[in-house]
C-alpha cells in the first residue's frame, strides 16, 4: 500500500532548491496562517475528547435523499409507495430492500432518524448542511475539512488538507474565509485524478526545463523578493514534491485491481469512494464525496433502485476497506443529504423538498454502532423523539473530530464564527 | 427599451501605429472643455513627493519604455502587448508617444472594456449561466462600452426595477434573491466603502452604527420581491379554480350554496347560527345538505384532478422565467423579534432614514423612495460616495489604496495623504465621474512610470508610493496574456457572444409567449400540453411497474434500459410541451432573431473571423527532406501530438470576458484564482500547487510554443537562434534577452537544439517576472 512518508528523493531536492526558481524557504506554506485570530479562552461546551477520530469522509447525496426510501422506512404505511424493507443486522431495524450492504453494515452505523430544518431549497440547504450557517451574501463559511486542518495540521504535508470528488462547479463547505491553502483540492472525476499530476516530457528535459527557468528568473528575483513571490516559489516545490511523491499514486485509482472497483461501482460516485479510500489512506484529513442526483420530483419509485444501488455498493465497499485497513476507528464517516423529501407523494410519483424531518448516517471514529438515533411519526412528516438540527448534527462531527465546537474565529470582516454556529454536540451517538 | 440604454460614443478601434499618430481622441484629449491633464497629474505628483519628503523618502526610478509598454496595456487593457503592439510604441520617436499610447488604450473600446468588465463583475459578484445575470452581464459590458459616467451607472443599479429585459439594472436586486438587508450590506460596502454587516444584528461593535441605523436604511429597498413575475401565471391559477368551483356548483342544484373545499369547513359551517336559517330555506335535512356538499365536492375534485397537469406546466414552464423581475410588496420592515435597545421595541415598523449626509424624507411609493434613495447614495454631496471610487480606481493603477481596506471607512480609518484624497475627490467630481478621464490622469503621473515596490509590505501599514506596489496578475490578465500569444485579434474574438445573445433573446421570446400573450390564449396552450401529459402518465406507469419488475427479477440491466427510456420519453413530452407554449420562439418579431436584433444595438455580435480563420488554418507542414523514414515518423506523430494541443487549447480560448464566470472548476481562471462571484471581491492572487501543476504540465505551454500559434510562428520565421530567442522576450516578457540570458539559452541550444526553444516557451511561461508585474 501507500507508503505515509514522502519519497522526496532528498539529493534531486537540494539540488533543486539551489537553484533560485524554487525560491527562499524550504518548508511548506502550508500551516497555520492568522492563528492569532483565534479567540482565546472562555470557549463553551463540553471538554474536547481525549483521543479524536483524525480523518473525515463526508458523502453528501446531493439533491435530498428520500428519508422514506432508505433508512427511515415506514412500512405499511400508506406514504411509504412501492418501496419495500428488509431486516438489518441489528435488531429491529429495518432499512429499505435497495441498501442490502447498508443492512449488511448496520452493526457498524449509528442512524440519525431525526434530523430537522427549515432550508428547502438545494442552494440554502445544502449551504446549511455544509456550514451551520445561513448562506448570505456577505460572506463564505469554512466547512468541515477547513476547520479540521486549521485545528490540526495536516497529517501529511505532501498531500492536500482535503480534497473533494464531484462535479460539481460550485461546491459548499470550502475554505471559506480561511485563507486559500484551507480550500479543498477540487477533483471533478475521480477516474482521471489530479489533473496535470504527470509530466508531459521526459523526466530529463522535465528537470533541463526547471533548471533553464530557475537561471532566466535570478535577476528578478534578485531584485524582488516580496512574500507573494517567495511564495510561488514555495508552491512550484511544494507541487515538484508532489508529482515526484509516491503519495501521488493516491489518486490514481486505476492502481486498483478490476475486483476492487467492481466491488465499489463502475460509476463516478462508486469511484469516488474508491479514491476517497485511497486518499484517507495516504492521510489526507478530509475528502467529501458527492453523488448527485436524489432530486426525485418525479418518478421517485423508479429513480431509487439505482440511486440506491449505487450509493449502498459504494458505502458498502468503503466500510468493509476502512475496517480491514484499520482505519475505520480514527475516521468519522458521515452520509448526509441537504434535506428529505415529502412523506406524500406528488401528481408526478415524485416527492418534494422535505426538510423538516429527514435522515443521515454517521459511523465509525468513536460513533455508537449498530445505534438509531431520534424517530419520526408513522408517516415520516415530523420528528417525535429526538430532534437534531443541522448545527447539532455539525458540532456532533465536529466534536468526534476534536475541534472546539465554542472556540470563535474572527472573519476578515470582523465577526466571530464557530464550527457549527449554535449547535451542541449530540454525545449520546458516542460509544 | 434595452437598446435605448445604450449610448455609443466612439467607433472601435484597432490598435496600430496609425491611430494612435492620426486621431484625435475628442472626449479624451487632455484640454477638453478647459481640462488640463497634465497639471491635474502634475499636483498629484507633487502631493505624493511631498507626502515621501515628509517621510525622508525618495521615489523609486523611472522605469524603461519596455517596462511602460507593457505596465500600460496589463492596467488599461488587461494583457501583454503583442510584438507588433509594442514595436509600435517603441519604435515611435514622437515626444508625446506615451500619453499617446494612454489615450489610445483608453480608446480601445473592446480591449479596455474586457479588462475593465472584471472589475465589477468582482464588485457586484456578477455570475454568468443564469437569465438575469446574462442580460446583467451584457447590460455592464454595454455600461462600460460607452463609458456611462460612474454616478449614473450606479444610481442606475441601485434605481434598478421591473423586468430585466426592460431595466437590465433590476438584477442589482435579483442577485440578492430572498437577503433584502444582505442587499443594502452590500450597497453600503460597494458604493460607500462602509461595513454594516455587523449592525445587522446589534450595534457595531467598533464603529458608530447602530442596529437602528441598520434596519432603517433597509427600508429604503427591503420590501422588493423576485419570485413568480408572472401576472398572468396567477391569473390563469385563479382562473382553472374557477372552472373548478363552476363544477362544483353545476353539481349541486341549488342556487347560492355555498362553497367548501373540505370536510372541516362543513362542520364549522353548520355549527353557526345562519346555517340553519339556509337548510330551512332550501327545504333541506343536514344530512341532504351534507349529500350536495359531497357531490359538489366530488365535481370539484375530479376536475382539479383532471387540471392538475395543466397546472404542473403553469408552474414548470413558467419557472423558465423566474428571477428576470424586481417588483415590490406593500410589506413594512419591522424589527427583528430580539431587538434589545431602549429606543423602539421588538417587531416596531421602522421607517427608512439615512445613516449620513443629506435627509431623504420616507415616501409612500416604494419606487420613488428607492429612486430618492439611489440618487442621495450616488450624490456627489454624499460623504463616501467619491472618496470610495477615487481610492478604488487608485488601487486598481498602483496595486494599493492610499486608505485600505477600500471597503471599510470608519472613524478609525487612518488616511496618510489626505490632502491627496481631497484633491482626487474634487479631480472626480469636476470630470463628472468619467472613469477613463480619471484613469488617464492617474496614468499620466511620474508615479505611474516608477519601478515597482516589491518589498515586503505588512498588512493595515500605510504604504508610501515610492513607486506602484507590485502585485501578480489577475487570473484574468494571466489567461489573456497567454490568449495574446496564442490567437491573433484577441480582443475582438468573441466565439462565445452569439450564443448568449440567443440565450438572453429566447428568455425573453419566453417571457412574451407567457406573459405579454393574452391570458385566455396561454391558458389555453397550457391545456394542450396538459392535455399530453395526463395521455403520457398511463405510458409512465406502465414504464414504473415494468422497471420494478425488472429489479424484482434481479435484470438490473433491463430495469435501467427501462430506466432511461423513460427518461427519454419524459424529455420528449416536455420538448412538445415547450414547444406548444412558448410560441414566440419561434414566430415573427418576438423570436429570439427579432430581438436579438433589438438587443446588439450597434455593437458587432459576431467578433474577429480572422480568429477563427486562424484557428481553422492550423495544420501539421511537411517534414524537412533531410529526415529518413524512422525520424519522418517520429517527427510526423510528434506534430499531430501538438497540433492536437494547439487546437484544444484554442478553441476554448477567448478573453476571459467572453468566457462564463466563474470558469467552470478544473479551468485555469478558477486554479488561479478567479472570483467565484459568490462574495465582493474575492479574487485571489495566492500561490497553489494546482496552479503550478497546471503550468508545469498542462498542455496550455504546447499550445503557446507551437508552430501555429501566434509566438509558434513568430519563432519559426526567425532564422538564426538568436533572433528565435529574442522573438520569445519580446514577445512574453516585452523585452530584449540579456546577454548572460541568450548565452544561457544557447548552452542548452547547442547540446539539445531546436527543443530548446520550446522549453524556452515553456520556462518563461513559468517564471515569476511572466507573472508579477513590474
Amino acid at each position: 500500500m501507500i507508503s505515509q512518508q514522502s519519497h522526496f528523493n532528498r539529493r534531486r531536492f537540494v539540488e533543486l532548491a539551489a537553484s533560485s526558481f524554487l525560491g527562499v524557504s524550504a518548508g511548506s506554506t502550508l500551516g497555520f496562517g492568522a492563528s492569532e485570530s483565534f479567540a482565546e479562552a472562555g470557549a463553551p461546551g463540553p471538554a474536547p475528547r481525549s483521543k479524536p477520530a483524525k480523518q473525515l469522509i463526508y458523502l453528501f447525496m446531493a439533491g435530498g435523499m428520500s428519508h422514506l426510501d432508505t433508512l427511515d422506512v415506514k412500512p405499511n404505511h400508506e406514504n411509504q409507495g412501492s418501496t419495500q424493507s428488509m431486516n438489518t443486522s441489528v435488531d429491529g431495524f429495518r432499512v429499505s430492500t435497495h441498501l442490502p450492504q447498508l443492512a449488511r453494515h448496520a452493526d457498524k452505523l449509528c442512524v440519525v432518524n431525526s434530523l430537522t430544518s427549515t432550508a428547502g431549497d438545494h442552494e440554502k440547504g445544502n449551504y446549511f448542511m455544509h456550514t451551520s450557517y445561513d448562506q448570505r451574501a456577505t460572506i463564505r463559511h469554512p466547512g468541515l475539512g477547513a476547520w479540521a486542518q486549521r485545528t490540526h495540521g495536516k497529517l501529511n504535508t505532501t498531500m492536500p488538507g482535503s480534497v473533494f470528488i464531484g462535479k460539481e462547479s460550485r461546491f459548499h463547505g470550502s475554505g471559506g474565509f480561511f485563507e486559500p491553502e484551507f480550500e479543498p483540492l477540487a477533483i471533478s472525476d475521480p477516474r482521471f485524478g489530479l489533473k496535470h499530476a504527470n509530466r508531459n516530457v521526459p523526466s530529463e528535459r522535465f528537470d533541463r526545463r526547471l533548471r533553464l527557468a530557475g537561471d532566466l528568473d535570478a535577476e528578478f528575483l534578485q531584485r524582488y523578493r516580496s512574500k507573494p513571490i517567495r511564495a510561488y516559489g514555495d508552491m512550484y516545490e511544494d507541487a515538484v514534491r508532489l508529482m515526484e511523491s509516491a503519495d501521488l499514486a493516491a489518486f490514481n485509482i486505476h492502481r486498483e485491481n478490476q475486483a476492487t472497483k467492481d466491488r465499489y461501482g463502475d460509476d463516478p460516485f462508486g469511484q469516488g469512494c474508491l479514491l476517497a479510500r485511497r486518499l484517507i489512506e495516504s492521510n489526507v484529513r478530509t475528502v467529501e464525496v458527492s453523488y448527485t442526483g436524489w432530486d426525485t420530483h418525479a418518478d421517485n419509485f423508479t429513480a431509487m433502485p439505482v440511486l440506491c444501488n449505487t450509493m449502498d455498493r459504494a458505502v458498502g465497499a468503503l466500510l468493509d476497506d476502512l475496517q480491514r485497513i484499520g482505519k475505520l476507528d480514527d475516521t468519522v464517516v458521515v452520509l448526509t443529504t441537504e434535506f428529505g423529501r415529502t412523506p406524500v407523494t406528488n401528481q408526478n410519483r415524485g416527492r418534494d423538498h422535505y426538510p423538516k424531518a429527514f435522515t443521515s448516517v454517521v459511523a465509525g471514529g468513536g460513533f455508537k454502532s449498530g445505534y438509531v438515533y431520534g424517530k419520526t411519526s408513522p408517516g415520516g412528516e415530523e420528528v417525535v423523539e429526538n430532534p437534531v438540527t443541522i448545527p447539532d448534527f455539525n458540532a456532533t462531527i465536529a466534536y468526534a473530530l476534536g475541534i472546539p465546537i465554542g472556540q470563535e474565529l474572527i472573519s476578515p470582516t470582523g465577526r466571530p464564527f464557530t464550527v457549527a454556529h449554535k449547535g451542541e454536540p449530540v454525545l449520546d451517538l458516542f460509544a | 427599451m434595452f437598446h435605448l440604454l445604450i449610448k455609443t460614443r466612439q467607433p472601435l478601434f484597432r490598435l496600430t501605429l496609425c491611430t494612435i499618430c492620426l486621431v484625435a481622441f475628442g472626449s479624451l484629449s487632455a484640454t477638453a472643455e478647459g481640462f488640463d491633464r497634465q497639471r491635474a497629474a502634475s499636483k498629484i505628483d507633487q502631493l505624493v513627493l511631498a507626502h515621501l519628503a515628509d517621510k525622508q523618502l525618495k521615489p523609486n526610478a523611472t522605469i524603461n519604455d519596455q517596462q511602460f509598454v507593457r505596465r500600460a496595456f496589463l492596467t488599461i487593457v488587461g494583457r501583454i502587448p503583442t510584438t507588433s503592439e509594442s514595436a509600435d510604441f517603441l519604435n515611435s520617436n514622437s515626444a508625446d508617444k506615451h500619453s499617446d499610447l494612454i489615450q489610445n488604450l483608453l480608446s480601445n473600446d473592446a480591449a479596455y472594456t474586457a479588462h475593465h468588465f472584471q472589475f465589477w463583475a468582482d464588485l457586484l459578484r456578477v455570475p454568468s449561466g443564469q437569465h438575469w445575470s446574462l442580460v446583467y452581464r451584457e447590460w455592464i459590458r454595454q455600461q462600460i462600452h460607452a463609458n456611462t459616467p460612474y454616478d449614473e451607472f450606479a444610481r442606475r443599479l441601485v434605481s434598478g426595477h421591473g423586468l430585466v429585459f426592460d431595466d437590465p439594472a433590476a438584477a442589482y436586486y435579483i442577485r440578492d434573491t430572498g437577503m433584502p438587508l444582505d442587499n443594502m450590506s452590500n450597497t453600503a460596502r460597494v458604493f460607500l466603502g462602509t461595513r454594516l454587516e455587523c449592525a445587522q444584528c446589534h450595534d457595531h461593535p467598533f464603529d458608530e452604527w447602530t442596529q437602528m441605523d441598520f434596519f432603517r436604511m433597509a427600508a429604503f429597498t427591503y420590501d422588493f420581491d423576485h419570485r413568480g413575475g408572472g401576472v398572468n401565471r396567477s391569473k390563469m391559477l385563479v382562473a382553472l379554480t374557477r372552472e373548478e368551483k363552476q363544477a362544483y356548483s353545476d353539481a349541486i342544484p341549488i342556487q347560492g350554496f355555498p362553497y367548501f373545499r373540505s370536510e372541516e369547513k362543513v362542520a364549522d359551517f353548520l355549527a353557526k347560527p345562519h346555517a340553519a336559517k339556509f337548510l330551512a330555506e332550501h327545504n333541506l335535512t343536514e344530512a341532504q345538505f351534507r349529500q350536495h356538499v359531497d357531490a359538489g365536492m366530488a365535481a370539484d375534485r375530479k376536475l382539479a384532478e383532471f387540471n392538475e397537469p395543466i397546472r404542473g406546466n403553469i408552474s414548470q414552464l413558467g419557472n423558465s422565467i423566474t428571477y428576470t423581475q424586481v417588483r415590490h410588496l406593500d410589506r413594512p420592515l419591522t424589527l427583528p423579534h430580539d431587538y434589545q435597545y431602549d429606543d423602539a421595541k421588538p417587531l416596531d415598523v421602522v421607517l427608512p432614514k439615512t445613516m449620513f449626509g443629506a435627509d431623504v424624507p420616507p415616501q409612500a411609493d416604494q419606487i420613488t423612495r428607492k429612486n430618492a434613495y439611489a440618487k442621495w447614495l450616488t450624490s456627489p454631496d454624499n460623504p463616501r460616495f467619491t472618496t470610495v471610487i477615487v481610492n478604488r480606481i487608485w488601487k486598481r493603477t498602483f496595486g494599493h489604496g492610499i486608505f485600505e481596506p477600500v471597503d471599510d471607512l470608519s472613524d478609525a480609518t487612518e488616511i496618510e495623504m489626505p490632502e491627496l484624497l481631497a484633491y482626487l475627490e474634487d479631480l472626480m467630481r469636476e470630470l463628472d465621474y468619467d472613469i477613463r478621464k480619471f484613469q488617464s490622469v492617474l496614468l499620466h503621473t511620474d508615479l505611474f512610470r516608477r519601478q515597482m515596490e516589491g518589498t515586503d509590505h505588512p498588512l493595515g501599514t500605510p504604504f508610501d508610493f515610492t513607486g506602484p506596489f507590485m502585485k501578480r496578475m489577475s487570473a484574468e490578465q494571466l489567461w489573456d496574456s497567454i490568449a495574446t500569444l496564442v490567437l491573433p485579434e484577441i480582443d475582438t474574438h468573441t466565439p462565445n457572444r452569439p450564443k448568449l445573445l440567443r440565450r438572453i433573446a429566447e428568455t425573453r421570446a419566453k417571457h412574451h409567449s407567457l406573459e405579454v400573450r393574452p391570458m385566455e390564449e396561454v391558458l389555453e396552450r397550457m391545456k394542450v400540453a396538459g392535455a399530453r401529459n395526463r395521455e403520457f402518465s398511463q405510458e409512465q406507469e406502465k414504464y414504473q411497474s415494468l422497471i420494478l419488475a425488472a429489479y424484482k427479477a434481479g435484470k438490473e440491466q433491463e430495469a435501467r434500459r427501462l430506466t432511461s427510456e423513460l427518461k427519454q420519453r419524459t424529455r420528449e413530452i416536455d420538448q412538445l410541451n415547450r414547444a406548444t407554449v412558448f410560441v414566440d420562439l419561434t414566430e415573427g418579431d418576438a423570436g429570439p432573431q427579432g430581438m436579438m436584433m433589438t438587443m446588439t444595438g450597434n455593437q458587432p455580435v459576431v467578433g474577429s473571423a480572422a480568429t477563427l480563420d486562424f484557428i481553422k488554418a492550423a495544420r501539421v507542414p511537411k517534414p524537412p527532406e533531410e529526415l529518413d523514414e524512422q525520424e519522418r515518423k517520429r517527427w510526423l506523430e510528434r506534430e499531430q501530438r501538438q497540433l492536437k494541443g494547439f487546437r484544444d487549447v484554442a478553441r476554448e480560448m477567448a478573453r476571459a470576458v467572453d468566457l462564463p464566470s466563474p470558469a467552470r472548476r478544473g479551468h485555469f481562471l478558477r486554479d488561479f484564482g478567479q472570483s467565484d462571484r459568490d462574495v465582493i471581491e474575492n479574487a485571489s492572487s495566492h500561490a497553489s500547487v494546482p496552479q503550478s501543476l497546471y503550468l508545469l504540465n498542462s498542455p496550455l505551454a504546447v499550445a503557446v510554443h507551437n508552430r501555429n500559434s501566434v509566438l509558434g510562428s513568430q519563432m519559426q520565421a526567425a532564422a538564426s537562434p538568436e533572433e528565435k530567442i529574442a522573438v520569445v522576450y519580446r514577445a512574453m516578457l516585452t523585452r530584449e534577452p540579456t546577454e548572460r540570458e541568450t548565452k544561457r539559452i544557447l548552452a542548452d541550444y547547442e547540446q539539445h537544439g531546436d527543443e530548446t526553444f520550446e522549453d524556452l516557451v515553456w520556462a518563461l511561461l513559468n517564471s515569476r517576472q511572466f507573472l508579477f508585474i513590474q
